[in-house]
């Protein structure tokens, strides 16, 4: 069963109408260039909202009025507060770097 | 033992348990893991985070209080937050080096959002810090007919914009420093500071979708003006504004702020629309409802209503799973009436009865949909129990009642 916040509940949906609204007011983009920038736009927040479901995916599951009722697991709260739980573990992950590197002026990470 | 035994028993039959349950018993069960206790101890208010949610959360209607935080915003913290800690004061190691580089974008970030140099941004820890920086500045001036304007951009309660470039054209013609707490404004309306000859400006975080605790101060260098620190010590940010910078909380208003950039139209589009679907369909379901506020020069994701011979908190009481508001939170321990109403004129009993509607990014159709049906509903309800309103129903003039004392 997928477990999922419920304040998330609403940022999907306005990820999905986002994403569909940005495809509609570019969709007589010819420019090669231009579609190009787009398209790495796209896959960069893309690797955002990747990054943004692995790592809170542990959150425990709350419901909200006018949506059913997700029940979460015990275990899932427990990994939450322990130390060196595994949500810790796991955003540090996708966050990391090997070496200590000196900020790039276009991005902080590439 | 026997208890914790009780527990695990009831916590597997829980877990076994399919589907979504029935009131009474699961109520009140809490599946705290005593045994396991970490030192970190799970915290008193769980009750907001329970593992058996026998309570579904509000909807949230309430923007202008604060702002959740955008996933955009979040994903660029959390590498300040975890991994990139370093102090952006240390000039000696790559972790302060790399720390002040996120900073110094972050700066960029906000500068140009409301087209400003990026020295000209001052981080501070919210907008009420900036206000008191602004004011405090009259202090400073040298020049006996010095004085200070300051006015809200977008007001907090009734969301109504204020004509910033008209009166920052006053104050320069008049040598006049103008300061706009734009707290509501930033990233939803188009801002300029050297188009609206803004010389001081306050900027909140946890407005626009960025987090709580943190906020900027514009203040322009030409011709430059003169601030007076508020926290003296290590002279951080030019001297005026002491403290390290909170590097994640930095990085995340400059994300807000580029995010902001980018969605703004989109945004005012979306909210537009959703305001239009909200104060539409309440005005048709309903009579004697008002609009506060400049219907022309006003913001659209804060809707003001007032619903006449109906008590503001009553309804607020009553539309317990929307989190509404009536009037700013900064003044909501005080009985009172909200200080803006009154400036604007509005009756006392009018101004007792208003409830703020805010909608934001991430309100949905539905959301709105639910809040207007809930609204109607209850405000029917309590209507039919308001003698007022029978009196009304009657045709008797409520102005002209003498009420006796008792």
């Amino acid at each position: 069963m997928k477990v999922s916040p419920v304040a998330y509940l609403l940022k999907i949906t306005y990820a999905v109408r986002r994403i569909r609204d940005a495809f509609r007011e570019n969709k007589n983009v010819k420019d090669p260039v231009e579609i190009q920038t787009l398209v790495n736009k796209a896959k960069r927040d893309l690797e955002i909202i990747r990054r943004q479901v692995v790592s809170l995916k542990s959150m425990p599951a709350v419901g909200m009025v006018g949506r059913t009722h997700i029940p979460s697991s015990g275990t899932a709260l427990r990994n939450l507060y322990l130390p060196g739980s595994s949500s810790q573990v796991h955003i540090g992950q996708l966050y990391s770097t090997d070496k200590l590197i000196i900020e790039n002026q276009e991005k902080p990470r590439t | 033992m026997l208890l914790r035994t009780a527990w695990r028993r009831a916590a597997a039959a829980v877990r076994a348990a399919p589907g979504p349950r029935s009131e009474a018993p699961a109520r009140g069960l809490r599946l705290r893991v005593v045994d396991n206790a970490p030192q970190s101890a799970v915290p008193s208010d769980t009750a907001t985070a329970p593992e058996v949610e026998s309570v579904l959360r509000p909807l949230y209607m309430d923007v202008q209080a604060t702002t959740p935080l955008d996933p955009r915003v979040l994903d660029a913290m959390l590498p300040y937050l975890v991994n990139y800690y370093g102090n952006p004061h240390s000039r000696t190691h790559a972790y302060g080096w790399e720390s002040e580089a996120a900073m110094e974008r972050a700066r960029q970030q906000v500068a140009s959002l409301i087209g400003a140099d990026p020295r000209e941004i001052i981080f501070t820890s919210g907008a009420t810090e900036s206000n008191n920086i602004a004011v405090k500045e009259l202090e400073a001036a040298i020049q006996p007919d010095t004085s200070l304007v300051s006015v809200m951009t977008v007001n907090n309660e009734i969301g109504v914009k204020q004509p910033i470039a008209e009166i920052g054209q006053i104050c320069s013609s008049r040598r006049v420093y103008f300061h706009t707490d734009a707290a509501q404004a930033v990233g939803k309306i188009p801002l300029d500071v050297n188009d609206m000859k803004i010389d001081l400006m306050s900027i909140s975080g946890h407005k626009i979708y960025g987090p709580k605790g943190v906020g900027a101060i514009y203040i322009r260098r030409r011709p430059r003006v003169r601030v007076e620190a508020l926290q003296s010590g290590g002279g951080q940010e030019r001297g005026m504004r002491s403290g390290t910078v909170p590097t994640p909380l930095v990085v995340g208003l400059g994300a807000a702020c580029e995010v902001a950039q980018q969605e703004m139209e989109y945004d005012h589009k979306w909210i537009s629309k959703l305001a239009e679907r909200l104060t539409k369909k309440i005005m048709n379901s309903l009579p004697d409802v008002v609009m506060n506020g400049d219907p022309e020069h006003h913001y659209p994701g804060c809707i003001n209503l007032s619903f006449a011979y109906v008590e503001g908190e009553s309804l607020l009481m009553a539309l317990k799973d929307v989190a509404l508001s009536s009037g700013s939170a900064c003044t909501s321990a005080s009985l009172e009436p909200s200080y803006v109403l009154r400036a604007i004129g509005t009756d006392e009993d009018l101004a007792h009865s208003s409830i703020r509607f805010g909608i934001g990014r991430f309100t949905t159709e539905e959301e709105v949909d639910y809040t207007v049906e809930k609204c109607i509903h209850h405000v029917k309800r309590l209507r039919e129990m308001s003698p007022l309103w029978e009196m009304v129903q009657d045709g008797i003039d409520l102005k002209s009642i003498k009420w006796t004392q008792h």
